[in-house]
């Protein structure tokens, strides 16, 4: 949040300027990001994902995108 | 690609990994075949990367897919690794037609695969793991000092010799043996140094002689350490409300250009591309091995709670030590791969995307840079949270 661009005269700016506060007392800034930053947490997101190896790289997921062969019963 | 291939990043899947520890080493050689196939091949938007961008690894050619469709699963995984295709109408169906005529057959195969970072190999490697095993399989194939395998633990030993301490065969793209470069060992080395200007903290201890290359990226470990040193200021800092922030996001992203320049200089032409392709599925194969109770684990009764306490174990029963600080070198092999392989796409050369690194959000990269400070610190012994000294 930007505290330059709180108006005092301006309700929803008194918002802001409240949380900035309490957010300041309690020690629980709020992060957000804005423009070049948050592309950069989105690609990061999608390299984290591409390298786990499930189809919307969630590995909650029940199946990995990869199949593999099914094992010769001779096999046990 | 084999914990990928196996679904377990970042939790085991032990019943996969056990059916692929089964499968027949062609099989796995035909899924690492298939993965090469399939990997990223893409600009970004309208603008071209060259080689060696994590978009674009290599241009060079894997086995033709006309002849990996001999191999189950290869026509699901087309359609199932990458849904969407490259090209607009090269559907899976028409990339894939009938083998009638493959002199006709388009070769649009989609690209999607990623694999992890070198210093992801570099990682697992300083653990001892490769030369753990390879003392594993000598007990095993010239006697029975360990035992006899149980079953399961019998399909891995052959897989992993088939694979992994033998010549590859030849065409494969994990080929990299040749008169040129006889030894596997000295391979890894050298991509090691030129890489990342490192060793492996045992390459002495087991005699690995490797061509030291003039073109290394020496300072490296100095750069990443200054990245690191200034992006944990960033994260101290981006609370504060009120005070100084010592955060510098210029020098972040200065360091972070610094680091893509010299990664991305060895990897121009496709260079080294091979290498870590194999090396990082070689060390996966490993890991994989030891982040449960597998059976060659079980074997060796060397069941435990954690892979680095499976790795003692092993160690201890072929009497080859594991690297004291494994279970730190397991921690950061991941989130390294990762912080590099974003570093290497020159995102963070901007330093208005720089408080991506050190901002508190879901997902982001500050989990994976407090993991490899804190483990880094560990077995470098160098404290990267405190500020540097310098002499003046």
């Amino acid at each position: 949040m930007d505290k330059s661009k709180v108006n005092t005269k301006d309700p929803a700016s008194l918002e802001t300027l409240v949380k900035l506060l309490t957010d300041a007392l309690n020690g629980t800034k709020s992060n957000t990001l804005d423009g070049d930053a948050q592309v950069a947490i989105d690609e990061y997101i999608k390299i984290a994902k591409s390298l786990r190896g499930f189809p919307n790289g969630d590995a909650s997921e029940a199946e990995p995108r990869w199949k593999i062969p099914p094992v010769s019963p001779r096999a046990f | 690609m084999f914990r990928q291939f196996a679904g377990s990043i970042p939790k085991v899947n032990s019943e996969r990994a056990e059916n692929l520890f089964r499968l027949h080493p062609v099989e796995l050689s035909s899924l690492l075949e298939q993965a090469w196939e399939l990997r990223k091949h893409d600009d970004i938007g309208d603008q071209k990367v060259d080689q060696g961008h994590p978009n674009r690894r290599s241009n060079l050619p894997g086995l033709p897919h006309y002849l990996l469709r001999f191999f189950a699963c290869s026509e699901a995984n087309i359609d199932n690794v990458c849904p969407l295709p490259k090209v607009v109408g090269a559907t899976p169906d028409s990339a894939n037609a009938p083998p009638i005529d493959p002199c006709r057959e388009p070769r649009n195969l989609p690209s999607c695969v990623t694999w992890n970072h070198l210093i992801y190999a570099y990682m697992i490697e300083n653990t001892g793991i490769y030369e753990i095993f390879r003392r594993v399989l000598h007990e095993f194939r010239h006697g029975e000092a360990l035992g006899v395998p149980l079953d399961g633990a019998d399909h891995w030993l052959r897989n992993t010799e088939e694979l992994f301490y033998r010549q590859p065969p030849s065409f494969s793209i994990a080929s990299l043996n040749s008169f040129i470069r006889p030894d596997l060992n000295s391979i890894r080395c050298n991509a090691y140094y030129r890489m990342f200007g490192m060793e492996l903290n045992h390459h002495k201890e087991d005699q690995i002689n490797y061509v030291k290359a003039k073109a290394a990226n020496n300072e490296f470990v100095n750069t990443l350490e200054e990245f690191l040193r200034k992006v944990w200021v960033g994260i101290i800092n981006v609370g504060n409300s009120s005070g100084e922030n010592r955060t510098d996001d210029a020098e972040i992203a200065n360091l972070a250009e610094k680091l893509h320049d010299m990664l991305i200089a060895r990897r121009i032409g496709g260079n080294l591309a091979r290498e870590e392709f194999y090396f990082v599925s070689m060390m996966s194969w490993f890991q994989l091995t030891i982040e449960f109770d597998s059976p060659i684990v079980m074997s060796l009764r060397a069941e435990g709670p954690s892979p680095e306490e499976r790795l003692h174990k092993i160690a201890q029963r072929v009497g080859k030590p594991a690297h004291a600080l494994s279970k730190n070198f397991f921690d950061m092999a991941d989130a390294s791969s990762r912080i590099l392989s974003q570093i290497e796409t020159n995102i963070y050369k901007n330093p208005a995307a720089v408080p991506a690194l050190y901002t508190n959000i879901p997902g982001g990269p500050i989990q994976d840079i407090k993991t490899i400070i804190t483990h880094w610190s560990i077995t470098t012994g160098h404290d990267l949270k405190s500020k540097k000294v310098s002499a003046n």
